[in-house]
């Protein structure tokens, strides 16, 4: 169920961590939908007025998308004065009768305008992923949700971001290569069975394109981002990511599921060098005094 | 109980964000005329010698011109100290006209206390007016660095013809330690007192008069702004420059008064802001949840609670999380 091979070849450019990111975007979805849109033009096509339009053709060709806001709710700031880090949240709205599959998360006006696709395990009911996005400039976010009975739905909202005036210079915030892949989940002190829960995980990691120049060296970083993300509870799947640098720094992702019984959480995470992480919270149900296990392994 | 009620907030603030949908038709407005009507900025004498221009403490818009965060001159026998100026080119020019109301000495020069858009726009226009340039090195970094993403901005907001002139204007000579400007017959203490506010925060002290002058350091009645911050530092700064005793002091937001009020005040909030931000993250409430809901009572009446502040709650956050 989850890929966990690893090539042991490093990424020397973004154009060669775009290519392994389609090979394992290609093997991770076996219907292939995901590989037309990442195989897409990156900044320089993106200049057509409405790259929604062109966007949408390229992921979901003719099919229908109808307006999703009766079943999910998308929540960002209107004004971001940080467009390092937007929050980005899309939730089942209480009582929604139709059950999300797949989720694709696109911020029209980014160089990679699909910031993560993820894929719930069948059913878990309500939803929820809570995220941190880079925004390069005022755009449209939008959620896309493919429902168990084959629908497209979208919720959508603008968003109004100006990067960086306040984004840390890289020199005074180099994150020390010894924390890269520090993982931490976290679960309510109280978690009863058959409840929902939010819990969150959240992995150090510089998470950069490759496409920022390092203002002190004036040259521009490889790129080094993490590009899959999986969380299993007591054996089964909750959630996959398939994501990329349009997830700030220090990725973090907030989600709901529902333990029936005690069992072990478990999040796995990949970067684009090879390197993967684990970790993993044991929840004794009623107390939920969780122990965690990390670990780390570069390929 | 918590979580249900934090679940509640969630499907409201889903509903608030549906209505998002209006805000592309929303753009901010505009100001599209090519010519723009004059622009006065009026200094007024708060002790002898010493005069501030005041700015209006609001988010910048259209109607305000920008004219939003103070500054000061401190005239001289020989010459003049500026301390700040503005948004815009526009501001610098109104700025210097009002100075050549008050005297014939020429600006010799301008300290640019940290790297606020609101702060340096109107440096342009005193670098062209013959004033050398005066910041920390660290700020001058910063301006080189970020400030076109600011100008950008303030352009999106105030219109190319209200910022025209306007440009990133990085200081030419760097301030590191207590350095003494002299002005003929009275001499100004410029002193970086660390990583505060921002990386290069400089204080401006007119040693004749004890007034002193800060940036964005110090701010009443608008929310002060976190921007590449050393909180403690910060912190541990408003309390040794209170103890320095000046007799007054010019904010980089809000009146002119005793330096305990504006650096008290600053402090306060600040105190506030990393309390309430450690009870937001030991809720485990999210980041969207900590900007929708803290807020501080005590702070109400300030401008920009429901933008510099929602920012300020995101970037403690941020801080914090980690730790």
């Amino acid at each position: 169920m989850i890929p966990r091979a690893l090539s042991s070849a490093p990424a020397s450019t973004p154009d060669a961590a775009r290519r392994r990111l389609l090979t394992r975007a290609a093997a991770w979805t076996a219907a292939g939908t995901v590989a037309p849109w990442l195989a897409g033009p990156a900044r320089s096509a993106e200049a057509a007025p409405a790259p929604w339009d062109a966007l949408r053709e390229r992921l979901f060709e003719q099919r229908p998308i109808g307006d999703g806001s009766a079943l999910l709710a998308i929540e960002a700031p209107q004004r971001a004065a940080d467009g390092s880090v937007v929050p980005l949240a899309i939730w089942s709205r209480p009582g929604a009768d139709a059950e999300v599959r797949r989720l694709h998360l696109v911020i029209d006006e980014n160089p990679l305008p699909v910031a993560g696709v993820f894929d719930f395990a069948p059913g878990h009911g309500a939803i929820g992923i809570e995220t941190r996005v880079r925004v390069e400039t005022y755009t449209w976010m939008r959620a896309i949700a493919e429902t168990a009975d084959g629908r497209l739905l979208m919720v959508s909202t603008y968003v109004k971001a100006s990067g960086g005036c306040s984004t840390p210079a890289n020199k005074d915030f180099a994150m020390a290569e010894a924390d890269i892949g520090r993982m931490r989940l976290r679960v309510p002190e109280q978690v009863a069975p058959g409840e929902a829960v939010v819990a969150q995980l959240m992995v150090q990691h510089p998470n950069s394109s490759g496409l920022v120049m390092d203002q002190l060296a004036r040259t521009y970083a490889q790129a080094h981002y993490l590009h899959r993300v999986a969380v299993d509870y007591a054996g089964q799947p909750v959630w996959r990511g398939e994501v990329n640098f349009s997830i700030s720094q220090n990725p973090h992702f907030r989600f709901r599921f529902t333990p029936r019984a005690s069992g072990l959480l478990v999040a796995r995470a990949a970067d684009v060098r090879g390197g993967e992480w684990e970790t993993s919270l044991a929840l004794s149900l009623q107390t939920a005094r969780a122990t965690q296990r990390s670990a780390w392994h570069r390929a | 109980m918590n979580r249900r009620r934090a679940w509640m907030r969630m499907a409201l603030a889903g509903l608030g964000a549906a209505g998002g949908l209006r805000v592309a038709a929303d753009t901010p407005p505009r100001a599209t005329e090519t010519t723009m009507p004059p622009l006065e900025w009026p200094a007024r004498e708060v002790a002898p010698g010493v005069y501030m221009f005041t700015g209006s403490g609001e988010d910048v818009t259209p109607a305000n011109r920008g004219v939003v965060a103070n500054a000061a001159c401190i005239v001289g026998r020989d010459s003049v100290l500026v301390v700040n100026s503005g948004s815009s080119h526009r501001q610098g020019l109104a700025m210097l006209a009002s100075i050549a109301r008050l005297t014939d000495r020429p600006v010799r020069h301008a300290v640019i206390t940290q790297q606020g858009p609101e702060f340096v726009f109107g440096a342009s226009a005193l670098r062209a007016a013959g004033a050398a340039l005066l910041a920390h090195p660290r700020t001058a970094e910063l301006i080189a660095d970020f400030c076109h993403i600011c100008l950008a901005r303030l352009v999106d907001t105030l219109g190319e013809a209200e910022m025209r002139g306007s440009a990133v204007t990085v200081p030419e000579q760097a301030v590191t330690g207590d350095t003494v400007i002299d002005l003929g017959d009275r001499r100004v203490l410029l002193h970086h007192p660390g990583p505060a506010s921002t990386p290069g925060d400089l204080v401006v002290i007119d040693e004749r008069t004890s007034t002193m002058v800060t940036g964005g350091l110090a701010s009443l009645g608008r929310i002060p702004q976190l921007r590449l911050e050393d909180y403690a530092g910060w912190i541990a700064t408003l309390t040794a420059l209170e103890q320095r005793g000046a007799a007054r002091l010019i904010p980089g937001y809000g009146p002119v008064g005793a330096p305990a009020e504006a650096l008290g005040r600053t402090r306060e909030y600040l105190q506030a802001l990393d309390a309430s931000v450690r009870r937001a993250l030991m809720r485990g409430m999210s980041l969207s949840e900590a900007r929708a809901s803290v807020r501080l009572p005590r702070f109400a009446t300030w401008h920009g609670l429901e933008s510099v502040h929602v920012d300020n709650v995101q970037r403690r956050y941020l801080a914090l999380e980690l730790g």
